[in-house]
């Protein structure tokens, strides 16, 4: 009978051992074989277990002694104390269990973004915690990439109302004067002289628009790169001498003194686009200052390039304008302030074609007061392609 | 009536003059905020027009100034707008602040008939 009870005893436990093996076999299997990172680490945050796919995750070898690692070895140090402090939380009980998102990082260099899981768990031998990773840098990666174009449309987007915005104002303050003073002339019993001085204006206002409109065309144009440059050799301080005579028979009276470089090399350019960027600045110089007032239109050479300098004796452009002055449709306080009537994408059209050129443009306060904008162009094309292409963050050709 | 009109554009300016003329309204009319408020203190009109963007002192800001003045209480101010203000004031403008409101473009016609509406006396 002690025999028998003995035998059924021995297989019970045989039983169990059997039970007991298989479940660890399946649980080792499911550790083994899991595509999520898994390890246990004492309290004191040495590893003390990690599966195949954590050691693929950290690049560690199949047959590394994970307990030599630490996880402060494996956290990113800018996320270290955030990992720290959430793991002293778990093992005070102040939570159940913790899920981050932060940098992990590999033993022999490199980091990726892991999704942290863990909780704290009691085992015959101690208390440790037990924590899945997960890796999620290709998210991360996917989630920049939509933050940066979601920040991308939303600044469009400003830039869009804006757009509405500025032109909206700019033709109907034109139309008020259109639709005004020809509605005087209709109703009201006018002298001939103030019947041609109302056309005049009229005339004038719907000038205005058509120039709105050309030059918002033509920046849409140039911003979409629909305008190929035709290159000549072009003589800057000729260019400049011939510009600046429109200026001197303007009625603002202001005067033009010019300051050519006498050792000035040609640039390859398009004529009539850099004809554009010169009548513009000078267009913007009047606008800026008293009627009268001088203008210096100055040429030099520099490294591989020329340099136009337009500086105006008004008073200049406030700090916080100086980097968007060249931006379209922009209503800065100097633009408001301005009693001359303009389109206000001259500048933003400079600022286009000199791009096209491989070149610069801005803006500064010039000593003794006025605002100066400066345009540096390279000599020959190919330097300028090159610029262009640098600007674009591609690598260009090795001259 | 006396009536302060304020714009920066020197076209708008030279319509609003023209317009005047003749009208049994005396007018004066400055291209800034600031010197509008200055010439309201001591001319003390019965209505300011003004154009919202302006340099130093815009429309909606002079409206505030004036509601801030004892002295200025019984002004009433009218609007000026182009662009999209005129939509986008809805937030920044507490009702009641305004005596009315005018769009540009806009006629001698239309402004004499805002005016004439606030006329007691018409």
């Amino acid at each position: 009978m002690a025999d028998t009870d003995t035998d059924t005893l021995t297989r019970r436990v045989r039983t169990l051992e059997l039970a007991l093996r298989e479940t660890r076999q399946h649980l080792r299997t499911v550790f083994d074989s899991s595509p999520l990172g898994i390890f246990t680490a004492g309290l004191d945050g040495r590893l003390l277990t990690a599966n195949p796919a954590l050691e693929r995750m950290l690049g560690l070898e199949p047959d590394h002694e994970v307990t030599r690692y630490f996880v402060d070895d494996l956290v990113h140090p800018d996320d270290l104390d955030a990992v720290l402090a959430a793991l002293r939380r778990l093992e005070a009980g102040e939570a159940e269990r913790l899920a981050i998102e932060k940098r992990c990082r590999r033993p022999a260099g490199g980091c990726f973004w892991a999704r942290l899981t863990a909780s704290v768990v009691t085992t015959e031998e101690a208390r440790c915690f037990i924590a899945m990773v997960e890796d999620i840098d290709e998210r991360r990666k996917v989630d920049a990439a939509m933050e940066s174009i979601t920040a991308r449309m939303e600044s469009l987007n400003r830039a869009k109302s804006a757009l509405v915005a500025s032109v909206s104002h700019e033709f109907r303050t034109a139309l008020t004067g259109i639709q005004g003073f020809s509605e005087l002339m209709r109703d009201q019993q006018l002298e001939p002289g103030e019947v041609r001085e109302l056309a005049a204006d009229i005339n004038s206002e719907a000038r205005r628009l058509a120039r709105l409109i050309d030059d918002m065309l033509d920046l849409d144009r140039l911003e979409s790169s629909g305008v190929p440059l035709r290159r000549q050799r072009v003589d800057v301080n000729r260019l400049l001498e011939s510009t600046s005579d429109r200026v001197r028979r303007n009625v603002t009276g202001h005067r033009v003194e010019l300051r050519p470089a006498g050792d000035l090399p040609a640039v390859e350019a398009d004529l009539d686009r850099l004809t554009q960027v010169v009548s513009n600045l000078l267009s913007n110089a009047v606008k800026y200052s008293p009627a009268g007032s001088l203008i210096e239109l100055a040429s030099r050479p520099f490294e591989d390039g020329v340099r136009v300098t337009v500086r105006d004796h008004g008073p200049g452009i406030p700090p916080a304008d100086l980097e968007r002055v060249f931006d379209p449709y922009t209503r800065l306080e100097r633009e408001i302030r301005s009693q001359v009537a303009g389109t206000g994408l001259g500048l933003a059209i400079v600022r286009e074609i000199v791009r096209m050129h491989g070149g610069r443009v801005w803006a500064e306060n010039a000593p003794g007061g006025g605002a100066a904008l400066i345009v540096e162009l390279p000599v020959s094309a190919a330097a300028q392609e090159r610029e262009s292409d640098l600007e674009k963050g591609s690598a260009g050709p090795v001259l | 009536m006396r009536v302060l009109f304020c714009e920066d554009e020197p076209t708008v300016r030279k319509l609003i003059e023209l317009s005047m003329r003749g009208t049994r309204h005396e007018c004066r009319v400055v291209a800034d905020g600031v010197e509008a408020l200055e010439l309201m203190r001591r001319w003390q009109p019965d209505v300011v027009v003004t154009d919202v963007v302006m340099p130093h002192l815009g429309g909606v800001e002079l409206a505030a100034a004036v509601r801030a003045d004892p002295d200025l209480r019984d002004v009433r101010v009218v609007l000026m707008t182009a662009s999209m203000d005129g939509e986008s004031l809805e937030g920044t403008v507490p009702p009641g602040w305004l005596a009315g409101r005018l769009r540009k473009p806009f006629g001698p016609a239309a402004l004499r008939d805002l005016l004439d509406s606030l006329d007691p006396n018409a």
